[in-house]
């Protein structure tokens, strides 16, 4: 029986501790595993993975703690379709199931679920899951990173609770299939084989900690841990004061139709012991592939709340119980009938914006200012003239953070989805691919101007050593990234082209598979974050610091703080600050 | 004649000394005299009556570097970087490590921009020059170096991994023309990644000039006593190095304590054939682990200072441990949860655990074991320090009381608690690197070792704990058998297909004379050399290689590609089939081994004559019963030990679960063999 037949209150509190330590270090070790044994270099570089071991409902019991943010305690829906397929007998131990179907999983389908049955005693008692990021799954263009695509179908492969190992041993129909419909197939088989391993070693492990200690005294521990967590949460939210507290927000459009904004609304109510979410209001699905499924407007609200309410508390169901979230079906966060997601968590890191924006009224001293949130996804791709073989960048620009309740924002980082995702070095770059560099520098001025600045935006010019090749993916820069309490907002992004034929410099924000010739460059600008607190507060002598970093420029210092800087002496001008701030 | 180790920790200075001609050992500890560290050292001479003027060699392990760098006590730094990357420093690598923190923000960049400059020239990625060095800049940036009052200065400019023809010319100019510190980035790093590179380069030159200042300090405080032999630093990769070495490459310092223990478990293994070994350290606030592989201490060629969450990379060979915040002095607390938890909180040496008596409450490993009887109370520390055992049962019993729980249980559960954080630490030492921990025997030493380490062992399901001869000073111990080494590289970056292996061979040696170069100025002569080469390689479109150890000549790419998927398949279990390869990086580990001190084993024989004394001591599944507590120095080579017992010496206590079974070996290390484990 799944319900634990020994009271959970009678788990002694050193047993409880153990078994939490176990499952923390069991996932720990299948995520090393994944990451070390996988092929795509989007696996273990970008982190864009996350390994759970869950009961047989699909609840989640423990989650890895590395891999990319959005992930959250979210591989139950999936593991759901598979159960009402195939119900709780219809797992064999040794099957391994596959899901990217986008009708249950709402992302891309590059993100494979791949998950396997852990029985005790004969009995199903829950499963281990990953899920990956594959290289490729065929579609419109290679990687699966196009602006253009209208419905899933020109995305690639869906796979729908697909048992591609029955009782251990691959299909080899199922791998026939796949290894057809896919660029890379040795690449994303490879991931596969690395993903089958991680859940294997996890089930093993999962089912040494039951033979330690019992699967009711185990399962009593899973229990106790979701009610600790929930609990926990619980205390925290009646801590914040009450009410209902509203937000909006756009992005620019759906790469499609560059005249229509897509509005995201977000209404946080914070009752005794709950927190609600509500979507009602933001854009309806797009043409263009900026859609995720309803697990994406549900990743966002998970990410929001874990991060503003539960940073450091590890991932659970228990812990998600205190949070309800409104959703209605076919917005660009809960896409339905096929549409494209290929850039699927393009807005989500918007959405997580506006839901701090929203909070930071009923939480002011623990939410920053918005980030750059542009995604910059951008990539070269063609055939390298010198070895003849196809080569196929990718990357996202770094931009900045929003000010800080206490401090200015920090720069660069990724975006908020992102999480321990490292960008290619330029030597890297340089080395591998038939690219030059020829500036990667701070954009001064581009921070949020505030009491507290906004991080700055950086600014870094590729120039072709031949011809190739490229695709973008720039937002918000219609929207730019918001101060709080004052602050002002960061600077907007951009991806510039100039051809080498001397043309004009043409702004390429979402394009798929530009050509581009030898000489060209491409000028990638990243937004600054949002400022804090009016601009005119913040201290001379850190406006004067910041002029003599090259943060701010003597004109920004001037134009956005009102501080006159001597541009030959470095110092302020006293009278003429203090009229200007005046006034 | 003597050799002498001296280890200076945060809290101890250690002392080791060996007189290679009668084998006779000596040992002593006083407190670290920080300013003076040259003190604390000398305090621990005298305390072991050594007469400074017969030292012939001084192994010093020091934490100056680390100290310099978490405290942010270095130079006045400037960086010197190709036009139109100064903020490669301050841009890093746009990852944040602390996934859910929103206002998350790393330490701030060790140079600030404006004290960062740019020079016209340009390199690609094959070496070539694109744009020529602006060579009439330099003398106004020496200028601007000196009106700046800068004392160090790093030079790091793009694809210098690969041509640093740039660099030298800056660096011997600046040499000359100013009197700075400088480093070029050539000169510690030849791998490519512009961060990691630029990173590594500063931190060297902003510890610099305080690393020289130390060095004539420390040298000169002991030639002032008598001191006329040679000084020689441990190393982060687990060599020695020289002075002069030092003084050039002061970041090399940066593990240097942690090197002893590991190098001891190195020596201790040889001398008992065991080559697969993890050392295990555990101390007042945190347990270290170790990897021995074949022999050779695991390296890990990219290190943290500061943490990997928010610190600073460098690119060097660094002892590749695992740490975990569990040690004696680890806090027993009930958390926001409300559950039980261990550490990190750590009373620290003031006012350390209840029932050292100095003030403080919360409860504490060592209070957990004092109360299961596993600490005696009138033996700690040789007796020197009684414990109190009423202060560690009030602080256990208050934790208890709030968790409705015994006090026993309560303090048995902080020891299983401690044990899986412990076994946590050293099965990832082993399984990152592809090998299962149940194939390796441990070393356990520091103050705590002995006391956790069969029980960590059994966690994970290793069969053998060794526990060295005075285990509380080891790390000083282990530091008189480093031997001098050397980390060589060269960034190829090419597929396989393009690697021509002659010339690769060529570049073997030219890194090996480049090595070979170096122990010139070691000045003692040296037994025998070995060099050790390896190819980091990867499957096309990964990030991470692995490191490939290469016979002394290898024939061709065959033999490569074959190697490689063997170290593959050993670490992932899988080897892909017609998949591109990468050669990244050659890498030469040249490793001198001199005069060592020999110790000869004792002979067989002896007879056993010592008694044990009882006492009720607790353990896991056996809970409070009687057993023998025997004293180390009682014990004779060949005794056979069956636990349950305890064995006490001076600075530490073996703690022997019951159906375990010690034999004294011919070394004077117990040699634990587990049983009873499923």
């Amino acid at each position: 029986m799944i319900a634990p037949a020994a009271p959970e209150a009678t788990v002694d509190p050193v047993t409880l501790e153990i078994v939490r330590n176990l499952l923390i270090a069991i996932l720990d070790e299948g995520e090393i595993n994944l990451s070390r044994t996988a092929f795509s270099p989007i696996i273990y570089e970008v982190k864009d993975y996350s390994i759970c071991l869950l009961d047989r409902d699909g609840q989640t019991i423990a989650q890895s703690r590395g891999g990319i943010p959005t992930f959250m305690a979210d591989m139950g829906e999936p593991v759901r379709d598979g159960i009402e397929m195939y119900g709780a007998d219809g797992f064999d131990p040794g099957d391994v199931v596959l899901i990217n179907y986008s009708a249950i999983c709402g992302q891309h389908l590059n993100n494979m679920i791949l998950y396997v049955p852990v029985h005790w005693e004969g009995e199903l008692i829950g499963f281990a899951a990953t899920r990956a990021h594959w290289t490729d799954v065929g579609g419109r263009v290679s990687g699966g990173f196009s602006t253009d695509t209208t419905e899933i179908f020109q995305e690639g492969l869906q796979l729908r609770s697909v048992k591609a190992y029955k009782r251990g041993k691959p299909d080899e129909e199922i791998m026939r299939i796949i290894r057809h419909n896919i660029r890379y197939p040795e690449l994303s088989l490879g991931d596969m084989a690395a993903q089958v391993g991680a859940c294997e070693l996890t089930a093993r492990r999962f089912l040494d900690l039951i033979g330690k200690y019992g699967w009711q005294t185990t399962n009593a521990c899973i229990h106790r841990i979701w009610n600790q967590s929930e609990a926990l949460v619980r205390q925290k939210i009646a801590a914040l004061p009450k009410g209902r507290f509203e937000a909006e927000s756009f992005l620019d459009d759906d790469g499609i139709d560059p005249d229509h904004t897509l509005p995201i609304k977000v209404a946080v109510t914070i009752a005794a012991d709950t927190l609600e979410i509500d979507f009602t209001g933001t854009a309806g699905q797009t043409r263009g592939a900026m859609n995720s499924g309803r697990s994406g407007g549900l990743a966002a609200a998970k990410v929001a709340f874990k991060s503003a309410i539960f940073p450091d508390l590890p991932a659970n169901d228990g812990a998600f119980r205190p949070l309800q979230i409104v959703l209605p079906e076919g917005t660009m966060i809960s896409a339905v009938d096929n549409a494209a997601m290929a850039h699927w968590n393009l807005a989500l890191k918007t959405v997580i914006d506006t839901i701090y924006l929203a909070l930071s009224q009923a939480m002011p001293d623990r939410i920053p200012a918005a980030h750059h949130a542009a995604q910059g996804l951008y990539t070269f791709f063609g055939r390298d003239a010198a070895t003849g073989q196809r080569y196929s960048t990718l990357d996202t620009t770094l931009g900045g953070w929003g000010a800080r309740p206490d401090g200015d924002g920090f720069s660069p980082l990724k975006t908020v989805t992102h999480g321990d995702t490292r960008n290619i070095p330029v030597e890297v770059e340089e080395t591998f691919y038939p690219l030059h560099v020829e500036s990667y520098a701070w954009r001064p001025d581009t921070g949020g101007p505030g009491e507290f600045r906004g991080g700055l935006g950086l600014r870094k010019v590729y120039r072709m050593i031949q011809d190739c090749k490229f695709v973008s993916a720039f937002e918000r820069t219609k929207c730019p990234p918001w101060g709080l309490f004052g602050g002002k907002p960061g600077q907007t992004a951009d991806a510039r082209v100039r051809q080498s034929d001397g043309g004009e410099t043409r702004s390429c924000r979402k394009v798929t598979g530009l050509p581009l010739a030898a000489g060209a460059t491409v000028e990638l600008l990243s937004a600054g974050g949002g400022g804090r607190g009016l601009p005119t507060t913040r201290p001379v002598e850190r406006v004067l610091e910041d002029v003599r970093q090259g943060y701010v420029t003597v004109d920004g210092a001037r134009r956005d703080y009102g501080v006159v800087v001597d541009a030959v002496t470095m110092t302020v001008d006293d009278a003429a600050t203090q009229a200007l701030r005046r006034s | 004649m003597t050799i002498v180790a001296v280890d200076i920790g945060g809290t101890f200075t250690d002392l080791a000394a060996l007189d290679p001609e009668s084998g006779e050992l000596r040992f002593s500890k006083s407190l670290t005299t920080p300013p003076n560290f040259e003190q604390g050292a000398l305090d621990c001479l005298a305390k072991a009556d050594i007469d400074t003027a017969t030292i012939e060699v001084l192994r010093h392990g020091t934490t100056v570097v680390i100290n310099a760098l978490l405290e942010h006590k270095g130079a006045r730094t400037a960086l010197i970087t190709t036009d139109g990357f100064r903020d490669i420093l301050e841009i890093g690598r746009g990852n944040r490590p602390e996934s859910f923190n929103i206002l998350y923000h790393r330490l701030p960049p060790v140079v600030p921009r404006d004290r960062r400059y740019e020079i016209v020239e340009r390199l690609d990625a094959r070496g070539n020059v694109l744009r020529p060095l602006d060579r009439d800049a330099l003398p106004l940036l020496a200028a601007r170096l000196k009106a700046e009052g800068i004392e160090a200065v790093a030079v790091c400019l793009l694809h210098a991994w690969r041509n640093p023809v740039h660099e030298i010319e800056i660096g011997a100019y600046l040499r000359q023309h100013s009197d700075c510190f400088v480093t070029c980035s050539h000169e510690i790093s030849r791998e490519f990644r512009e961060f990691e590179r630029t990173s590594t380069s500063v931190l060297n030159a902003y510890v610099g000039p305080s690393v020289s200042t130390y060095l004539e300090r420390f040298g000169g405080a002991l030639r002032g006593a008598g001191f006329e032999g040679r000084l020689y630093l441990m190393g982060s990769n687990g060599g020695v190095l020289t002075e002069d070495d030092t003084r050039m490459r002061p970041l090399l310092l940066v593990e240097s304590g942690p090197v002893g223990g590991a190098a001891g478990a190195v020596e201790i293994g040889a001398r008992i054939g065991e080559k697969n070994l993890v050392a295990f350290d555990m101390g007042g606030t945190t347990a270290k682990s170790v990897l021995i592989e074949d022999g050779e201490v695991a390296a890990s060629p990219l290190y943290w200072v500061g943490g990997y969450d928010r610190g600073y990379p460098v690119q060097a060979s660094v002892l590749d441990i695992v740490e975990v915040g569990t040690g004696g002095g680890s806090i027993a607390s009930v958390n926001e949860l409300g559950a039980l938890q261990v550490g990190p909180r750590s009373a620290g040496a003031m006012p350390g655990p209840a029932c050292y008596g100095q003030g403080g409450t919360l409860p504490t490993v060592t209070d957990a074991n004092l109360y299961l009887g596993r600490l005696d109370a009138d033996h700690f520390m040789g007796g020197s320090m009684p414990l109190r055992r009423d202060l560690a049962a009030a602080a256990l019993d208050e934790l208890a009381a709030s968790l409705g729980q015994p006090t026993a249980a309560i303090a048995s559960g902080i020891l299983r608690i401690s044990t899986i954080a412990m076994a946590t630490a050293v099965r990832k030492v082993t399984i990152e690197r592809g090998y299962d921990p149940r194939d390796f025997a441990m070393v356990a030493f520091g103050g705590a070792g002995p006391l956790h380490a069969v029980e960590v062992a059994r966690e994970i399901g290793m069969k053998r704990v060794l526990i060295p001869p005075k285990p509380g000073h080891f790390s000083a111990y282990g530091m008189l058998f480093a031997d001098f080494r050397y980390d060589l590289t060269e960034t190829v970056a090419r597929t396989l297909e393009s690697v021509d292996v002659d010339e690769m061979n060529e570049r073997f040696v030219v890194l090996e004379s480049e090595g070979a170069r170096n122990l010139a100025g070691i000045g003692v002569p040296i037994e025998s050399l070995r060099y050790i080469r390896y190819a980091e390689m990867r499957y096309q479109r990964q990030e991470y290689t692995i490191k490939v150890r290469l016979p002394a000549h290898c024939k061709d790419r065959d033999e490569l590609r074959q190697l490689f998927e063997e170290s593959y398949r050993r670490r992932y279990g899988h080897a892909a089939k017609d998949m591109g390869i990468d050669v990244v990086m050659l890498r030469v580990v040249v490793d001198a081994r001199t005069a060592r001190p020999q110790q000869r084993p004792a002979a067989p024989g002896q007879q056993a004559t010592a008694r044990p004394k009882r006492r009720v001591v607790w353990f896991e599944g056996a809970g409070l019963a009687p057993c023998d507590v025997w004293q180390r120095d009682d014990l004779v080579a060949g005794q056979s030990i069956a636990g349950p017992a305890v064995i006490e010496e001076d600075a530490s206590t073996t703690v022997l679960p019951p159906g375990d079974v010690g034999e004294i070996d011919c070394w004077g290390n117990i040699a634990i063999t587990l049983g009873g484990w499923s």
